[in-house]
């Protein structure tokens, strides 16, 4: 399954994004097939936010039947995450503190 | 193209600057330990391009061709291309704790996009054409552009062209079929040493008589004719050092700013973006003005995190950090920083459209972002001093703390809590002395126009009639 990645430009994260990628990377081990948000050639968007403003959610193009997840902190855990991912549920965690 | 930070380092060898530093020409400036700091500084707005956790501000979608560009050579679309440009500046200062000099360039081509337009709307010229192909190749190229307006000026009681010697402002002395020739200096130029080209504006506005000094035209800093004259700065000895001594060992202290002198540098026609259209000179310097005085929150609101991180850590790092009035300062710091930041960010999140369709900031929120930065960071820099105590001013060399005859001394007598190694205490205060002193303060102080120059935008901006009448109809006053 091909997801795509997008950061926030990361002006004033509250915590490592970069660092929580990596982790969701190992967990999702080779079920996932992580692709950059320019490729377009993706089923799912991982939307990767330093903090609850969710600046690329603003300006994202996204063609229709794609999902989009956007976490906004790392409470959730990268297994969470993946399996979320996996199952296409997709609930709405742009608003989770 | 130039794609990352090597790259960029790589283009400045093969370019070949012509730079003095202390009275001697410069072989190589990538490998001058006096400038190695300044393109360390400047290669990251490079290299953080490249980076996918931070492309969303270090990039952005060229309105001329649709490819993905540095930011650094954008024409601004939206007021949301205005506040990416702030965060943007704020993401590099917290990689560089310093100035990173591109954001001058920037300005200088977004000031000049808008006003060619107005120029060719008014006058029938061509300006515009010309600057937007200049402008792809710069995209295309991703070269760094420095912003030249400043003139040495002379005595400022009279005009440039009643000027003893003219060359203390930069004007045209001859025009050719092929283009014009120009001579005179600019002065204070951040990163012009290790910049490419360099966009060359009037430094006020020009009036009749003044014409040849109405010039606006894009220059390699290569090009025969130019030399640079880097100036000094605090403590720059340490940059020839290593190791803790220095603060900031990896990136400069400020931009790294140089005079440049032309003489007789020849440009042609289609590097002409003005020429003795006085009209508009005092709309382009406002222009520039304006776009320059929107970073400043944004830049050293960013700087300010570092310095605030630093102090919090020197004084936990002293035992000091639970003690109420050190807490209290701690906030102010913040309150300061984020002060600025905000003016920044309102300036661009009220900006506008011009006629040529690109964005410009709130001119008045604008100088207000910058007439705080004067101020404020002084009183970041002093609060920082208060809770790092005297010991920044007086602690030993680094050798003293490595020599056999005085290291135990040092360790164990300037030493703080149990637990934190003497050694990064000595580290974390030289941060702050390096940060918090000297030029980095003349810096927020005059860089994109002195304290006065943003009181007399203010007078022109507020519009004091309206609040005048707002004042009479609550009063009562019917005249």
């Amino acid at each position: 399954m091909k997801i795509g990645v997008k950061f926030c430009g990361g002006c004033d994260p509250v915590y490592d994004r970069v660092e929580y990628f990596e982790s969701i990377k190992e967990a999702a081990g080779d079920h996932l097939d992580w692709v950059s948000y320019d490729s377009s050639a993706f089923e799912t968007l991982l939307v990767i936010n330093g903090c609850g403003r969710a600046c690329p959610l603003k300006e994202l193009k996204i063609k229709p039947g794609r999902a989009v997840i956007s976490l906004t902190n790392k409470t959730i855990t990268p297994e969470r995450v993946t399996d979320i991912i996996l199952n296409h549920t997709v609930p709405d965690t742009r608003y989770r503190s | 193209m130039i794609k990352s930070g090597d790259d960029y380092i790589k283009s400045l060898k093969e370019w070949g600057n012509v730079v003095y530093y202390n009275g001697q020409l410069v072989d190589d400036i990538t490998t001058h330990q006096g400038l190695i700091p300044h393109i360390n500084s400047a290669a990251q707005t490079y290299e953080m391009a490249l980076q996918p956790e931070y492309e969303d501000l270090m990039t952005a979608t060229s309105h001329l061709t649709g490819e993905k560009i540095n930011r650094f050579t954008h024409i601004h679309q939206s007021p949301d291309d205005l506040v990416k440009k702030v965060k943007m500046l704020r993401l590099l200062a917290h990689q560089t704790g310093s100035c990173f000099q591109r954001c001058v360039g920037c300005d200088a081509l977004n000031a000049t996009y808008m006003t060619t337009y107005d120029i060719d709307q008014e006058h029938g010229t061509e300006y515009h054409a010309r600057l937007v192909e200049y402008l792809r190749m710069i995209q295309a190229e991703n070269l760094m552009v420095a912003g030249g307006m400043t003139d040495p000026k002379g005595d400022r009681s009279k005009p440039p062209s009643q000027q003893a010697d003219k060359d203390v402002f930069l004007h045209v002395t001859e025009k050719r079929d092929d283009g014009i020739i120009i001579r005179g200096a600019k002065a204070h130029q951040t990163g012009a040493a290790n910049s490419h080209e360099i966009l060359l504006m009037p430094t006020q506005t020009m009036r009749t008589g003044d014409e040849d000094f109405a010039v606006v035209c894009a220059v390699p800093l290569n090009s025969p004719g130019i030399l640079q004259i880097f100036g000094r700065q605090t403590n720059e000895e340490r940059k020839f050092e290593s190791g803790l001594d220095i603060g900031n060992a990896v990136y400069g202290l400020v931009g790294g700013e140089t005079l440049v002198v032309f003489e007789d540098v020849f440009v042609p026609w289609e590097r002409v973006f003005m020429c003795g259209e006085i009209d508009f000179t005092g709309l382009l310097v406002e222009r520039f003005a304006t776009l320059h005085r929107q970073n400043y929150g944004g830049c050293k609101g960013g700087v300010s995190d570092v310095l605030i991180g630093a102090t919090a850590l020197v004084a936990e790092y002293q035992g000091t950090d639970r003690a109420s009035h050190i807490r209290d300062k701690i906030a102010e710091m913040i309150h300061l920083s984020e002060t600025i930041y905000s003016c920044s960010i309102a300036c661009s999140a009220m900006g506008s459209q011009t006629p040529c369709q690109s964005y410009y900031p709130d001119p008045l929120l604008a100088n207000c972002a910058k007439h705080n930065v004067t101020r404020h960071i002084y009183e970041i820099a002093r609060l920082a001093h208060d809770i790092a105590g005297g010991i920044m001013a007086t602690m030993p060399f680094e050798a003293d703390l490595k020599s056999e005859a005085t290291g135990s001394y040092v360790e164990k007598l300037l030493a703080g809590v149990a637990g934190v190694p003497t050694e990064n205490r000595l580290r974390i205060l030289r941060l702050i002395e390096n940060m918090s002193g000297g030029t980095a303060l003349v810096e927020s102080m005059h860089g994109a126009g002195s304290p006065q120059s943003q009181k007399v935008m203010y007078q022109r901006l507020s519009k004091m009639d309206m609040k005048k009448e707002l004042a009479k109809r609550l009063a009562g006053i019917t005249d």
